[in-house]
């Protein structure tokens, strides 16, 4: 959704200026180098695949420094990068709790608390993907289905954004035909995930994931060189709060009070950051199929223990980066009068994008900073964009193969085949709905997504994990409260959607049901979650628990 | 705070850098813990080992 609207005038911004240093075919032989490297490593993997573990779990054997950088370049867009970047030159470093968030949760707690359990179950139900995990751990081949499905819908909503966007990177900063651009892109994605399986793909985003880092890490040292040092442009930053009242009345209107400084409490920058990013974006993650299968690659603990390591280290520099980047430019774009494009010196970030909030990253990197950060930051990006894209593309069409497929035909034996042709699929729907569906039905639809996959299953997962007690018709009910009262929530309750989506208005002839603040900002995630493990609860002791012969098979 | 503009920002500051201090210190003091499904059963293997040889001894008695 974030990256219609962002890689396009993100490249446009890094690639228009004559003066930025940028040379299209410098940059076009960077990426092509990259692009046979990619290709090299998709083929290795497609070497090593042999049956549907390789191609699903990657053999259940993967070294715990691809497992981690593969986990963290499927979870790190380019939305949190250049999306949520901007959103920081907007509003802050308040935004730098989403980074804490994501560590601890979607890093520290995640690898601890539920890699371990997963690989060990996941292993003892010969679980190959995350429905398949849930349906052999409750024992309904409906649950299984119902899982598949929910990804099979979805999922090519939120693949057709990222895959739109980078073509349209790629479009701009090599200046080539939008349909040539989105044939190479979706083609160099297709082969890697196609014949390389899982192997390929988490190949793959290590090298992509070690390129995100390198090039965020250089953006922040730079940064921070150029503005005199750290205390230094914090200090200056710190400085420009009165700026706020002055020059953004809207902002702070909606709780901004400097770019230092956490928003007002209670105010709807306040709820927006703390109940939509560090609440939905921290805690949902641990929800994300194409997360969790990760766990299941490793052959031991002892890998996950060692992913922490990196795992953690990544997100800091590489989101951590982009956050402070984003907000220290306001000081360069302010202060600065050595090279600066007419127009920008002596505004706002936001105010220098033109309102845009998804251009301040790559507008600061190319007013700033040499070349060869250009080139990197690029690199950084469509590394973002296709690591992401790589694990959605898998994991849908492990959804439509390995569990539709097979189970709606009741097909037993390897499924590396029927998987492929599933990818295949996934991939030429994903193209079909970027192209035929207007942005906004997709914007939309992925936000659907994230907010019924966060509430809907992490209760179900967990309980899953670590509750003996956990019923059949429990999981159902968690799954369809959390469910139903993200799809309302969604529809007439939180503003950013119900309003965009109109049903509401149509109804009832207004935005929201409810209109008193704070709760057309709060996210449908901080009810829907609790109603959803409620349910879960409530149900698990009312009905009849799974064989116990089963539960020691489970746990042991 | 390093030039921050108020506590809680500065506290944001910190947990990042602590978590990840946590996540390292984690990962480097159980690098090489945590066990594989084959040392798994061979530990099991090993103990069912010594409750027969334990439960052969009490027989014997």
């Amino acid at each position: 959704m974030e990256l219609l609207s962002m890689l396009s005038p993100a490249a446009a911004a890094v690639h228009a200026n004559p003066d930025s240093g940028m040379n299209t075919l410098v940059l076009g032989a960077l990426i092509a180098i990259y692009m046979l490297g990619i290709g090299y490593l998709g083929y290795r993997g497609f070497r090593k695949t042999r049956g549907s573990q390789d191609y699903l779990l990657a053999g259940r054997s993967v070294n715990p420094f691809v497992m981690a950088m593969s986990y963290g370049a499927a979870f790190i867009s380019t939305s949190a990068l250049v999306g949520f970047g901007g959103i920081a030159g907007q509003f802050g470093m308040g935004l730098m709790w989403l980074v804490f968030m994501n560590i601890a949760i979607g890093i520290v707690g995640a690898f601890i608390f539920f890699g371990r359990r997963t690989r060990r179950m996941g292993l003892a139900l010969d679980a190959h993907t995350f429905p398949e995990f849930m349906g052999n751990r409750f024992q309904s081949r409906g649950l299984k289905i119902f899982l598949a499905l929910i990804i099979f819908l979805f999922m090519p909503l939120y693949s057709s954004v990222v895959l739109i966007g980078g073509a349209r990177f790629l479009q701009e900063v090599m200046m080539v035909d939008y349909g040539w651009a989105l044939g190479v892109f979706a083609v160099v994605v297709a082969f890697y995930v196609v014949f390389g399986g899982l192997k390929g793909v988490m190949y793959v985003d290590a090298l992509m994931g070690t390129v995100m880092i390198v090039g965020m890490l250089s953006l922040l040292v730079m940064c921070y060189w150029k503005l005199g040092g750290i205390t230094t442009a914090h200090q200056a930053l710190t400085d420009m709060a009165p700026l706020v009242a002055e020059r953004l009345p809207q902002e702070a209107a909606l709780g901004h009070q400097g770019w230092t400084c956490m928003p007002r409490f209670n105010s709807v920058w306040w709820w927006t950051l703390v109940s939509s990013l560090m609440l939905g974006v921290g805690i949902g993650a641990l929800a994300q199929p194409q997360l969790a299968v990760r766990f299941m690659t490793v052959k031991s603990s002892r890998e996950l223990n060692r992913a922490v390591l990196i795992g953690s280290v990544f997100i800091l520099f590489t989101v951590g980066s982009a956050y402070m980047v984003g907000a220290l430019s306001n000081v360069f774009f302010y202060y600065t009068g050595h090279g600066i494009a007419d127009g920008i010196q002596g505004k706002l970030s936001i105010e220098a994008a033109g309102g845009n909030p998804d251009l301040i990253i790559p507008m600061f990197i190319r007013e700033a900073l040499p070349p060869v950060i250009l080139y990197l930051f690029s690199l950084t990006l469509l590394s973002a964009a296709m690591s992401t894209l790589s694990s959605l593309f898998h994991v849908t069409g492990s959804a439509i193969g390995h569990d539709l497929f097979r189970n709606l035909t009741k097909k037993q034996g390897d499924s590396t085949l029927i998987t492929r042709l599933g990818v295949v699929f996934g991939i030429a729907v994903s193209v079909i709905l970027g192209i035929v569906l207007p942005p906004g039905i997709i914007a939309r639809g992925t936000a659907i997504f994230f907010g019924v996959c966060a509430a809907s299953f992490l209760p179900s997962y967990a309980a899953a994990l670590y509750w003996r007690g956990t019923t059949r018709a429990g999981v159902w009910a968690s799954i369809s409260v959390g469910v139903g009262v993200s799809l309302f929530g969604l529809f007439f309750l939180h503003r950013k959607e119900s309003a965009a989506l109109g049903l509401c208005r149509a109804l009832f002839g207004k935005s929201e049901l409810i209109g008193t603040f704070p709760w057309p900002y709060v996210d449908t995630f901080v009810y829907s979650l609790p109603l959803s493990l409620a349910a879960l609860l409530v149900v698990s002791r009312l009905t009849a628990k799974l064989p116990e012969q089963h539960l020691n098979h489970c746990f042991k | 705070m390093l030039g921050l503009g108020d506590g809680q920002t500065a506290a944001a500051l910190i947990a990042c850098i602590g978590i990840t201090v946590i996540g390292v210190i984690y990962g480097a003091v159980n690098w090489n813990s945590g066990d594989s499904d084959g040392e798994v059963r061979r530990r099991k293997r090993r103990r069912a080992a010594a409750r027969r040889r334990r439960k052969k001894k009490k027989h014997n008695r």
